[in-house]
């Protein structure tokens, strides 16, 4: 048998998970892809990156 | 004199009927009106093999049965879905490889209308719970879960939850979370128009996102991965095989396994999964009053979903700095990438000029994300 209180801790602590990884989520994603997106730059300025997508995996 | 006894015809009761013409009309609707025929068509059939009498094609391998006496549909139904519950899961490898992150990562507030349409699926648990407690239905925390599940709009995480938690309802809770996502086109625009202005609506946002580089798409599924294993493991299953689906396709260097993932693998575990979806409505399962009541309930998740993600899309209209369509919200119901087409639609309609549908791409697979840890979480305390 099931109570309530049960019921209540499951929906709040469910609502609480998906907000706070999403959120930490959201926050990541930014943070990486301005680092990122500068080390990508300087790869390809430096002429580091070249190539990468022609390896195949044979 | 036995053979009129060996006719299936002879067993065939009103409930298999009307299985039977429920099945048809699924794969009528695949074929002639196009609704997630992938989906709709398969199922159709096994709802039809399902319900044809004294076939044996239902019956699970056990120790007691003889060679050849366990039935097809009942080997992947019992190995696949129940006792291993590994087709959902490979499933999800598939759409990983599938999944374009690029508007998402392009614009990561995706992520909160993703988190906000998963409301829906908190409703219609609580409704769920209240018809068991007012003895309407049988229903406890574990059928409450895999009916609320139904909200998160994304089948094989459905699937997953329900095998898990409460198998007896796993056909009934897919085949409501199918048909309503072949829906969306009908669910949604009267609940996105009852929750905006026409001048909300009419907003409208830059066409162009910003280019994602390569390293953001490589590092993303990793990053997934992590942050979701470690903080709800039981979510793991779903978007751990998500997150390497997808680390196939941006890795850039294992075409062919990306390829197959996308296409010959997705396609042979559709066919088996969907089979055995269909295969698990039997009428003796179906035809019950609360088949209605998670039908309804299911529905109450889905508009639930969507009126949560129109929301939030108005809350970050309002705090945004730069104008933001609160349509957007809509596509935070997963149902990729049907739902992120109807706020697509709906912009146009009310200003010709918009084009959405990338911007609403990002919340529409953040969507799957949320409805995948949420379904982590049910299982980690229900399970």
């Amino acid at each position: 048998m099931w109570t309530w209180n049960q019921a209540g801790e499951v929906a709040i602590y469910g609502i609480l998970t998906v907000f706070v990884i999403l959120t930490l989520l959201t926050v990541l994603v930014r943070l990486s892809g301005m680092v990122l997106s500068r080390i990508d730059k300087r790869r390809k300025s430096t002429g580091m990156g070249k190539g990468d997508t022609d390896k195949r995996g044979d | 004199m036995e053979l009129p006894y060996q006719l299936g015809f002879f067993a065939l009761t009103w409930g298999h009927l009307i299985l039977i013409c429920v099945g048809l009309t699924f794969i009528y609707l695949a074929i002639a009106k196009r609704r997630e025929p992938y989906e709709l068509l398969p199922i159709g059939a096994g709802m039809i093999l399902a319900n044809l009498p004294l076939t044996g094609l239902l019956v699970e391998p056990n120790s007691s049965l003889g060679a050849g006496q366990a039935g097809l549909l009942g080997i992947l139904r019992y190995y696949g879905i129940f006792h291993f519950t590994v087709l959902p899961q490979l499933i999800f490898l598939g759409l990983g490889a599938m999944t374009d992150f690029g508007p998402l990562l392009a614009d990561p507030k995706g992520f909160l209308l993703g988190a906000a349409a998963q409301i829906g699926i908190f409703i219609a648990f609580a409704g769920a719970l209240a018809l068991g407690f007012w003895g309407i239905a049988d229903f406890g925390l574990k059928e409450a879960c895999a009916i609320a599940i139904i909200g998160g709009a994304d089948g094989p995480t459905t699937i997953y939850t329900t095998a898990i938690l409460a198998p007896e309802l796993m056909g009934i809770t897919a085949v409501a979370a199918y048909s309503y996502m072949a829906m969306v086109s009908i669910i949604q625009p009267p609940i996105i128009r009852a929750l905006t202005t026409r001048k909300e609506r009419e907003t409208h946002m830059e066409s162009q996102l910003r280019e994602v580089s390569k390293l953001e798409r490589i590092v993303f599924p990793i990053m997934l991965l992590l942050v979701v294993g470690l903080l709800v493991p039981r979510a793991a299953p779903l978007v751990g095989m998500f997150a390497v689906g997808n680390l196939l396709r941006e890795s850039g260097v294992v075409d062919r396994l990306s390829e197959t993932a996308q296409t010959s693998f997705t396609n042979i575990i559709t066919i088996i999964l969907m089979l055995c979806i269909g295969a698990s409505l039997p009428a003796e399962l179906v035809m019950k009053k609360e088949t209605l009541m998670v039908l309804g309930l299911g529905l109450v998740a889905f508009c639930g979903g969507t009126a949560g993600g129109v929301l939030m899309g108005k809350l970050m209209s309002l705090l945004s700095k730069h104008p933001f369509n609160p349509i957007l919200g809509a596509a935070g119901v997963s149902a990729v990438p049907m739902a992120a087409r109807v706020a697509n639609h709906e912009g146009q309609r009310a200003n010709p000029r918009n084009f959405l549908l990338m911007h609403a791409m990002g919340p529409n697979v953040a969507g799957v994300i949320g409805s995948a840890i949420v379904a982590g979480v049910f299982l980690g305390m229900v399970g």
